[in-house]
């Protein structure tokens, strides 16, 4: 915390002493705050009122961020200015990109919201623009779209529509996204709050604009969805100025608004929408008395009348602020204010069940204050940043952060102070309707509009202050030399709160597949995130040394002892001479398939990778392994996970340990923590030009009977690599694999886990991956859940051959672990020995007329299921007979691989009868 | 845009500004297309002082020795470093000197402009000349621009009357609750009209009180204030039929303005 300086009023100095007396009681915290004013050095003349800012950050490249306020326009006509950095905020340009008109508004656009969308870079602006047309003022509402507002800022329109004053369209705010999986998955999906207030559409007025497909070269028509159902009386005959949104990557949408029941009450509406925005009945999840919307808090004080101010600040209908969960789209947060006077009160609550209910009981009361804005970061943890008037007529502009829902009394973090009586304050509405906060991963990240004095002390939880202007800590110049000072207005201020240091950052799953890193991004830009990572299984103590951008040379794990590696990024290098940083890797494994719970890979202790101050990049070394035991009597086709720990850097609950990947709980953690990471792909090795099945797992981990549908998300350039690849499963006839298409099996109870099987026919050495994702309804418009992967590596008779005499000593050994079956234990035996002996086709057919006569009983051993929907076995063990009878090699490896891959999974699936799934 | 090739443009001085009538046509064209005119002398080429904005063949750092013209809001650019995003790289050479009509590009830690049009001297010695007389040209540029705007903004006016501000009363019918928070908290204005100078007399006004953003900009009246009032006819619901309000801030004019006023209405 910086000492206040020497120039504040005496108001501000009393309150500088309350703010030391408080930092007294400030727990100690790992938190720094930076806070840069955005005007540039060149725009140091610039006295204007900037108020009413937000803010971008560029998922894919967090340094590229994007900002504006009320700002006026400095050059050219027809062109408003917006604010652009490309090092994370510490500096900023201004640059004249939109086009438009001068009238109403004072700049020539008003009300600008900004947002990149993921991994596509593209950043979405909405925002009114005014004029006069045909002696009647008017206000036109846009959505532009900029592929490349760095490199080449050109507008691409995507919607416009006009309103004649007063009967405008008001306050767009935009979210946008790059869908992540599934349906939709890499498009751009953008959704912009407004209160649209045109004839047409008055007195429902509150509206959430959706595009699901905003960043095509031929982008989708915007959809207006008017979410208020009931009728505003009159007056007030429209809803309240505000309408924000907070999206779930799973395509959950949540809307709040004030619905006003009088000129002097609201209620505050909450609807969800769980088709991104656009379901039949959009916005209708949520009911109350058949009309939809959970009402939050009915018959609030509301401000039909801009007469209630707070320090000149119209408050009570436009202070409202919703965030969700990335873990959990069902966890939501609302905050919103009222106008109750006095006090004028911001008021924070937080819905569990997605937003169906709220409790009577705010987590937070925030007296005299305004401009709510919410964020959640990728720990899980709240930020709540607000405008406060506090003693002695201070505006304060404060952020508070809790990880236990505010269990735990916070204490604010301050971020600006400001005598409320300077001249600068002497308009209306000088900070503006609205501030932003967002999450760039872990950290918290936004803008507020505040007193531009330059005094540190008016910065009072500041660590790093930046002003581009030219000042001298007292005063602001127009001048370098400093020469000529200029009275202090409103700026724009980007602050951040970093809650864990970039050195401190540390992250796992590297993408090597996407055509470069994931560089630790939160949430990650990579969409199939159980194909490719970081964490990989080895059979012998040696890491494969896999290069920099290579995936890492995965080995299916074996029964008995294996070896798990993992390969940590850094954020950055820690300062010289800082000390090594301990970072401990969990590792776990599940079945292989969709809906199973993760096990611990062991109860050995992890060996931790010991950072050096200047090292960003560590694997496990050979000899360092982390050495655990796939059980004897598990199958060996499983998915591997793992979660780091750093004293500075933990991983967000919930752990990995007994949770069930999927979406939209696990698969959202692995995706927006870079503490874990998860691989669910087996890699069996088939004879080329022959066909060969494999199974995966699929349980209905739901609590209802339902289908569980598999959407086909490998492409046609995979898929066309193989010359037939067919589906099997209990329920359904065989399909073949369509990419896109899904096959659902019907009728799953809860629990109910069924095998699926795919056969492949692979005439390539490596074809690529068949990735199978669940999804929550078939065809395009389902929502991931989780997936699994199965990518065949197709090699000689020889190799077919060892690894199917690799499989039968894992399968004939889980028969004698769990059996106590010592024919079974002497075949397993027998299997290794030739293996570890070596062998030529004519001995591995000679081997397997050896055992043929004690398949049968082998194969007996495994108890028969109730459930009809269990694979048998025999019907393979006969195809096998048939090959041995043969002597053909050629002919024999694809029937024993066959074989022994429905054995396997007759095994699991009977375990899994008797002990339930992740035992 | 009207963008030039340096070597054509030279022929603009030597032509001389009222010899040849295109040129004319050119010089004013870049002038109303410019916000920065500046005299200076290319330092790098091929170079750029904006993080942000790549160096690249068409951009240039430009050391301005003298500005001519320039926005208010930007500190002041003498002898700042300036890059140019040049309209044609050919000609631009590290030492020449030009007067540059350029329009804002970026600016951040400094200055970046976009080239619309770039006059080279005869030699040294005549800059100074030359200087001088696009100092004249912008001035004369500027006062027409301003010109066409009120001129514009009287053609669209339904009544133009000289007079004086009497009793201003906030209006109380049609509250802001009724339209939003961006509808006008409306007051009426009597005018004592000395004289009308277009349309029909009248007598009242309405002006917004607001100091918000939405209506800081347009004028606020008070009683005895004379002036020159452009009164709009208002559509909005929110007043009665016919009635006129000032909005734009060039509605109200100083009495000192009368006679531009006159011939800009003839």
């Amino acid at each position: 915390m910086k000492a206040f300086g020497k120039n504040l009023s005496p108001r501000a100095l009393a309150l500088a002493f309350f703010g030391l007396s408080m930092l007294s009681i400030r727990p100690a915290s790992a938190q720094k705050v930076t806070v840069v004013n955005i005007i540039p050095s060149f725009m140091s003349n610039e006295q204007n009122d900037d108020s009413e800012p937000n803010l971008a950050v560029d998922p894919a490249t967090p340094s590229r961020m994007a900002a504006s306020a009320f700002f006026t326009n400095p050059t050219k006509p027809n062109k408003a200015s917006i604010f652009l950095s490309g090092d994370g905020g510490l500096s900023w340009s201004v640059q004249p990109i939109l086009p438009g008109s001068t009238s109403v508004c004072p700049t020539s656009f008003c009300d600008i919201t900004l947002r990149f969308a993921g991994s596509s870079g593209k950043l979405y602006v909405s925002a009114l623009t005014g004029k006069t047309v045909n002696m009647k003022d008017t206000i036109t509402y846009e959505v532009n779209r900029f592929d490349d507002v760095f490199g080449n800022p050109t507008p691409i329109l995507l919607e416009q529509r006009s309103g004649t004053v007063p009967d405008v369209p008001d306050q767009p705010y935009i979210q946008a996204t790059t869908v992540l999986g599934g349906e939709g998955a890499s498009l751009d999906r953008v959704f912009v709050g407004l209160n649209d207030a045109r004839l047409p559409v008055a007195p429902q007025t509150a509206t959430v604009d959706v595009n699901l497909n905003a960043g095509s070269s031929s982008p989708s028509a915007m959809i207006e969805q008017v979410i208020e159902e009931a009728m505003p009386p009159t007056p007030p005959g429209r809803d309240g100025s505000a309408v924000r949104t907070a999206f779930h990557s799973s395509g959950v949408v949540y809307a709040a608004f004030y619905s006003p029941i009088s000129d002097s009450q609201a209620n505050i509406v909450v609807v969800r929408d769980d088709e991104w925005g656009a379901s039949a009945q959009p916005f209708s999840e949520l009911q109350t008395g058949g009309v939809a919307g959970t009402i939050v808090v009915a018959a609030t004080p509301y401000a039909g009348s801009a007469a209630d101010k707070l320090n000149k600040q119209r408050v009570g209908r436009s202070q409202i602020s919703i965030a969700v969960d990335p873990y959990d789209a069902k966890s939501v947060w609302l905050a919103w204010g009222d106008a109750s006077n006095p006090p004028i009160t911001l008021h924070l609550r937080h819905s569990t069940d997605g937003g169906k209910t709220w409790g009577d009981a705010d987590l937070l009361k925030i007296p005299f204050a305004t401009n709510p804005a919410l964020a959640v970061n990728s720990l899980g943890q709240v930020g709540f940043l607000y405008q406060a008037v506090a003693n002695f007529g201070l505006w304060e502009t404060r952020i508070e952060i809790s990880g236990d829902d505010f269990a735990t009394p916070t204490v604010p973090l301050v971020l600006s102070i400001a005598d409320s009586s300077k001249n600068a304050f002497g308009a209306n509405n000088f900070i503006g309707d609205y501030i932003h906060l967002m999450a760039d991963g872990k950290d918290f990240v936004g803008v507020f509009s505040a007193l531009n004095d330059p005094a540190p002390g008016a910065f009072p939880d500041v660590e790093t202050l930046v002003f581009q202007r030219f000042h001298d800590n007292v005063k602001i110049y127009k001048d370098a030399a400093k020469t000529f000072s200029i009275p202090f207005s409103i700026d724009p201020f980007f602050f951040r709160v970093e809650m864990t240091t970039p050195d401190n950052d540390f992250f796992v799953r590297d993408w090597t597949d996407a055509g470069g890193k994931d560089s630790g991004l939160e949430p990650s830009s990579h969409s199939v995130f159980y194909e490719t990572s970081d964490v990989w299984n080895r059979a012998d103590n040696a890491s494969g040394s896999p290069a920099a951008a290579s995936a890492p040379p995965h080995v299916d794990p074996q029964p008995g002892q294996n070896f798990a590696f993992v390969r940590v990024g850094r954020k950055a290098a820690a300062v010289a001479g800082a000390p090594n940083v301990d970072v401990l890797p969990h590792f776990y494994y599940a079945d292989f398939g969709a809906g199973l719970p993760y096990k611990d890979a062991g109860v050995a202790a992890s060996v931790p990778l010991s950072f050096a101050p200047n090292q960003k990049e560590l694997t496990l070394p050979d000899g360092q392994g982390y050495e655990w035991t796939l059980p004897e009597e598990h199958s060996s086709h499983v998915c591997m996970g793992v979660e780091l720990e750093a004293a500075g850097d933990p991983f967000a609950n919930p752990s990995l340990q007994n949770e069930v990947p999927g979406w939209p709980t696990l698969d959202t953690a692995v995706l927006y923590d870079n503490n874990k990471t998860q691989r669910n792909v087996i890699y069996p090795q088939m004879k080329i030009m022959s066909k060969s099945h494999y199974y995966a797992l699929v349980r209905n981990a739901a609590d209802v009977t339902r289908n569980v549908c598999l959407r086909l998300d490998s492409p046609t350039s995979v898929v066309s690599r193989y010359s037939s690849i067919e589906i099997d499963a209990c329920g359904i006839p065989t399909t073949p694999y369509r990419p896109a298409s899904s096959v659902c099996l019907p009728g799953m109870a809860a629990g109910e886990v069924r095998a699926l099987r795919v056969t492949v026919g692979v005439p390539l050495d490596d074809p690529g991956a068949l990735a199978f994702t669940e999804v929550t309804i078939p065809g395009p418009a389902g929502k991931p859940r989780d997936g699994f992967a199965f990518s065949p590596r197709g090699t000689s008779t020889d190799g077919a051959a060892l690894a199917n005499l690799k499989f039968q000593a894992a399968v004939f050994g889980r028969l004698a672990a769990l059996y106590g079956d010592p024919l079974a234990q002497f075949w397993t035996e027998k299997t290794r020995d030739l293996v570890a002996s070596g062998f030529s086709l004519p001995e591995y057919v000679a081997f397997l007329q050896q055992v043929r006569p004690y398949l049968q009983r082998l194969t007996g051993l495994v108890p028969r299921t109730n459930s009809t929907c269990a694979p048998s076995p025999f019907g393979d063990l006969d195809r096998l007979f048939g090959a041995i009878q043969g002597a053909n090699a050629e002919l024999i490896a694809p029937a024993h691989n066959d074989y022994l891959q429905t054995l396997d999974i007759a095994i699991t699936l009977q375990q899994i009868a008797v002990n339930g799934p992740g035992a | 845009m009207p963008r030039f090739r340096p070597t054509a443009l030279a022929l603009l001085f030597l032509l001389g500004a009222h010899a040849a009538s295109a040129a004319d046509a050119a010089l004013e064209s870049a002038i109303r297309n410019s916000h920065f005119v500046f005299a200076g002398t290319f330092e790098r080429i091929g170079a750029s002082n904006l993080s942000l904005l790549p160096a690249s063949d068409a951009t240039a750092i430009v050391r301005v020795r003298e500005v001519i013209d320039q926005p208010a809001i930007f500190s002041d650019l003498g002898d700042a470093r300036v890059t140019v995003r040049l309209a044609d790289p050919a000609g631009a050479t590290e030492g020449g000197q030009a007067i540059f009509f350029s329009t804002g590009l970026m600016w951040g830690e400094h200055l970046a402009v976009e080239e619309n049009l770039r006059l080279v001297s005869r030699t040294p010695e005549a800059e100074a000349a030359e200087i001088e007389q696009v100092q004249r040209e912008v001035a004369r540029v500027r006062a027409l621009e301003a010109d066409e705007e009120l001129s514009a903004r009287l053609a669209q006016t339904a009544v133009v009357v000289l007079g004086r501000i009497g009793d201003v009363r906030p209006r109380t019918e049609g509250r802001e609750e009724d339209f939003g928070e961006h509808a006008a908290a409306w007051a009426k204005a009597t005018i004592e009209v000395e004289s009308t100078l277009k349309g029909r007399a009248a007598s009242a006004v309405h002006f917004a009180q607001d100091t918000d953003h939405y209506w800081r900009n347009s004028p606020k009246l008070a009683p005895g204030q004379e002036g020159i009032f452009l009164l709009q006819l208002y559509e909005g619901r929110d007043l009665p039929a016919g009635s006129y309000i000032v909005l734009n801030a060039l509605d109200v004019q100083p009495r000192t303005e009368l006679e531009r006023v006159r011939g800009l209405l003839r």
